[in-house]
């Protein structure tokens, strides 16, 4: 779901480069990035890279990706979520070259905020009511949330940047780019939802002292 | 200091070909790039194609489908897809040639670095793992999919907590930190 360089304006990325920023300096002060934490922060986007690895395999011989994002806001919390898979981004954009390097502040936004975020307050706002259905809303509401986000920000393009009605970046409307990113993304929530529960619900089970504590 | 001047100098310039919508000042930009890039010029090009054709292709040729329905601009499609190889030829160029640990500060360029290793080393890790599944499978089954999903996230989570915590003290006991 990453959008490459390119495909979005001037006038988008920089507010999103700011708004990422923003938030990178709340993170720090929440999950307090200090010598206790600077290595466990490491190895939990370690943990996040592996989750978004897993392959969905779908009927059909086609997959799609997990992203992980609600599975770790469960177990971690919505900050230090957030700061593992914007960690995630920032390796794959400047090291591995996946993902884009101006399109780094709206991709932070979209997977690692609104994903974390979202999935995070969900479960805590429906799990009093029916904690597996709370889970699983939490994955796909989170992966879904983030693809609204891709949508708009791609559909917006034409928009705000464009001459006489010509594009300069991404050409198509809100209209196109919620059918072609938004309706693939209910199906693969609910792949997402389902792989969310069987998950938390297993590393509950085996790493209570973890959850437990909070 | 070098690599933080080659880095801010490609920050200017990724940003300053967002803001030009000149076809011909793209493609000049390009061919200065390829020139002084000419030493990597095939390895360059080979990576950037690979990396940009399958999002290109997908808009040039939803684009050109829209064109049978309504009028379109077809020199968007050469603005579009020139912009988008050249950020992307730029980026890699740079980003390979420069030490990026060096320019970031100090505690972001700890972090990147070892995140980038804990990365490394889970994604080996995880592949292995896919691998050795895969083929002691002599068809696919969801419930074994699920098991072995369940056993591989034990294992990444247990190495999760036991790895940030070895780390820490490594890094304590060779006097990473001052506090």
């Amino acid at each position: 779901m990453h959008i490459p360089d390119g495909f979005i304006s001037p006038i988008t990325y920089i507010p999103a480069y700011a708004a990422s920023a923003c938030l990178w300096s709340i993170a720090s002060k929440k999950v307090e990035i200090d010598s206790q934490n600077l290595s466990f922060l490491a190895t939990l986007s370690a943990l996040s890279f592996v989750f978004m690895m897993i392959a969905i395999p779908l009927p059909g011989g086609t997959s799609a990706h997990l992203s992980g994002i609600a599975l770790l806001a469960l177990i971690f919390g919505p900050w230090l979520s957030f700061v593992a898979a914007s960690l995630v981004l920032v390796v794959e954009a400047l090291i591995f070259g996946e993902g884009g390097i101006t399109t780094l502040g709206i991709n932070i936004l979209a997977i690692a905020f609104i994903g974390s975020f979202s999935s995070y307050y969900v479960y805590k706002v429906l799990k009093k009511r029916n904690e597996t259905l709370a889970i699983f809303l939490a994955g796909w509401v989170g992966v879904n949330l983030s693809a609204i986000f891709i949508a708009l920000i791609l559909g917006i393009q034409p928009i705000i940047a464009s001459i006489e009605g010509k594009p300069l970046f991404f050409p198509f409307d809100i209209k196109t780019t919620t059918l072609a990113i938004v309706i693939p993304h209910l199906l693969i929530g609910l792949a997402e939802g389902a792989v969310t529960v069987i998950l938390y619900r297993f590393l509950k089970k085996n790493f209570k002292a973890m959850f437990d504590e909070g | 200091m070098r690599d933080r001047v080659y880095f801010y100098l490609y920050l200017c310039l990724i940003i300053l070909f967002t803001l030009i919508h000149n076809i011909y000042f793209l493609a000049i930009s390009l061919a200065i790039a390829f020139m002084l890039s000419r030493r990597d010029l095939r390895y360059l090009i080979k990576k950037s194609l690979f990396s940009v054709l399958f999002f290109s292709l997908i808009v040039s040729l939803s684009y050109l489908l829209m064109g049978l329905f309504k009028e379109i601009d077809y020199s968007f499609l050469a603005l579009f897809n020139l912009r988008v190889f050249l950020l992307t030829y730029i980026s890699f160029w740079v980003l390979e040639n420069i030490n990026i640990f060096k320019v970031l500060p100090k505690n972001v360029a700890a972090l990147v670095a070892l995140s980038f290793s804990q990365i490394y080393q889970f994604r080996n890790s995880f592949l292995d793992f896919w691998m050795g599944v895969n083929s002691r499978w002599s068809r696919f089954g969801y419930i074994k999919w699920i098991k072995s999903l369940k056993a591989m996230s034990f294992y990444f989570l247990n190495k999760t907590l036991h790895n940030g915590q070895e780390i820490s003290m490594g890094m304590k006991s060779r006097g990473f930190f001052d506090d």
